[in-house]
């Protein structure tokens, strides 16, 4: 489970890290990247069920 | 005696490693240039004469991977290693790897490295030569009883330093004996993880002070110093915009930085480009060491600007066993050189980071000014690494018309598709505070906090 305002990941560009917040509570069902993938502006990272 | 080099093999990116191939082509030798999945089409990349993949966009596992970096330089035929700054450049193992491999390593030996990596130890052999460092203790901490009556001897506020620390990492303020107790445990913590040495060091917090540099050169026995740099104005401890000479010194005090600069230096046997750096107290005019830069800095240009000493080209003479043959009554200063850090960030959404694609460029040029960039129109700047995109140099006759000089530079640059800083330096350069000189490490946050705004970021 996660609640709103919980720290999922990290988001590093140019070596500033951004932390990725929960803004809607429930279970974290999946992980869409691996740890260290790169990601882009719009892509999901994660799906989680209300 | 001189060792022969033909293939230098680059261990970084971006503008430093043009800037290394420029000095190499220029001595006759040819390079080899690293790079990461991310990289294969950087502007060092087209420039230098081979490239050679070191791993994935990560830096941890391309740049900053020690075997990847000596067996690729290796494979490519390489003779001699340039670490640039950042990545490997400060890694005595690092060093220490490319010398077995049978490289020459383009910076000082490894040992030297080591000693003057080390905070504490840099500290200790500061004390011994007669220079000057910030009150604070002459070694390792051992614990918090400690360290608690050493910074009763020093004085409150002090600074908890990690002794593997630099780049401004690493470091907390303590302003009396409950916070100390509280901080320095952390502080050992985090040093361990992030540095594999949780090894501290205290010293007395310097509220207002100026951050200045000396530049030298050594071959391992004689040095000579390109005079010093003014490096106040900060961002989060990383430096936006340095100038040299430090305007602010009397002849005097110069003087006497810059030779306290030489004399620690030849007491460690230093050998090629190094920076010491100085807290400076306007008001009282002391001076005092911080810590060595073992490794071509960022703003080199400006005092290569002033002196009219190519810096570059000298680290990689004097790494091929030459003498050096400047001699410090040679080394005029000529006039006033400011940099201005151009970086992919966005000054609208507080100096986010902002790589992307470039899809136009118009570069600056004219009498007395230099851009040093990774730039060209059509490059994508990945993600990946810093945001540093180019530096801009004035040179002029007075400071005064060097700023007046950067300013109409920045007024020429154009880069297209991305946010860059370039506005920051433009109002920086209008600045009346900026203009009078009147600044310390801390002037630049203070005033991005304070109203009215520094600059207008719609403009």
């Amino acid at each position: 489970m996660v609640m709103v305002g919980d720290t999922i990941g990290l988001i590093e560009v140019m070596k500033s890290f951004t932390p990725v917040i929960v803004e809607e509570a429930g279970k974290l069902i999946v992980f869409h990247v691996e740890n260290e993938d790169a990601v882009m502006p719009g892509q999901p990272i994660c799906d989680i069920e209300a | 005696m001189t060792k022969s080099v033909s293939k230098i093999f680059i261990a970084n990116r971006g503008e430093i490693a043009v800037r290394v191939i420029r000095a190499a082509r220029e001595l006759g030798l040819s390079t080899v240039q690293a790079v990461s999945a991310a990289d294969t089409n950087m502007l060092a990349a087209r420039l230098a004469d081979a490239t050679a993949l070191v791993g994935p966009a990560h830096a941890t596992k391309s740049y900053l991977n020690k075997d990847a970096v000596v067996q690729a330089a290796l494979e490519s035929g390489c003779d001699a290693m340039h670490p640039g700054y950042g990545f490997l450049s400060e890694n005595a193992d690092f060093a220490e790897m490319v010398e077995k491999a049978g490289m020459i390593f383009i910076g000082p030996r490894p040992e030297t490295i080591r000693q003057m990596g080390d905070k504490a130890r840099a500290r200790q052999e500061a004390f011994a030569a007669g220079v000057p460092s910030v009150p604070g203790t002459e070694g390792i901490v051992a614990d918090l009883e400690t360290a608690k009556s050493e910074a009763a001897r020093i004085g409150y506020p002090v600074m908890i330093k990690a002794a593997a620390g630099g780049g401004g990492r690493g470091i907390r303020i303590a302003r009396d004996e409950a916070e100390l107790a509280t901080l320095f445990p952390q502080a050992s913590g985090e040093a361990l993880a992030a540095f594999g040495n949780g090894g501290l060091y205290l010293e007395r917090f310097i509220g207002r002070a100026r951050h200045i540099e000396v530049q030298i050169l050594g071959d391992g026995e004689r040095v000579v110093h390109l005079f010093e740099r003014e490096c106040s104005l900060q961002r989060r401890r990383q430096k936006v915009w340095e100038e040299a000479p430090a305007f602010c010194l009397k002849p005097a005090q110069r003087e006497a930085l810059c030779a306290s600069a030489v004399r620690l230096a030849e007491r460690v046997g230093y050998r090629g480009a190094g920076t010491l750096e100085y807290l400076f107290d306007d008001e009282t005019g002391e001076f005092f060491f911080i810590e060595m830069n073992t490794r071509i800095q960022v703003e080199h240009p400006v005092s290569e600007m002033v002196t009219g000493v190519d810096i570059m080209r000298e680290m990689i003479r004097i790494a091929m066993g030459e003498k050096l043959v400047l001699r410090q009554e040679d080394i005029m200063l000529k006039g006033h050189a400011i940099e201005a850090r151009i970086c992919a960030e966005d000054l609208a959404a507080d100096f986010r980071p902002s790589p992307g694609a470039v899809t136009g460029l118009s570069v600056p040029g004219g009498f007395g000014v230099r851009f040093d960039s990774l730039l060209y129109a059509g490059y994508t700047v990945p993600p990946f690494y810093d945001s540093l995109l180019g530096k801009l140099v004035s040179h002029d006759v007075t400071r005064e018309a060097a700023i007046t000089r950067l300013d109409r530079a920045l007024g020429e640059l154009m880069i297209d598709g991305i946010p860059t800083t370039v506005a920051l330096h433009r109002a920086l350069a209008a600045d009346p505070t900026v203009r009078r000189g009147a600044v310390h490490t801390r002037w630049l946050e203070e005033r991005l906090a304070a109203s009215p705004p520094l600059f207008d970021h719609l403009s």
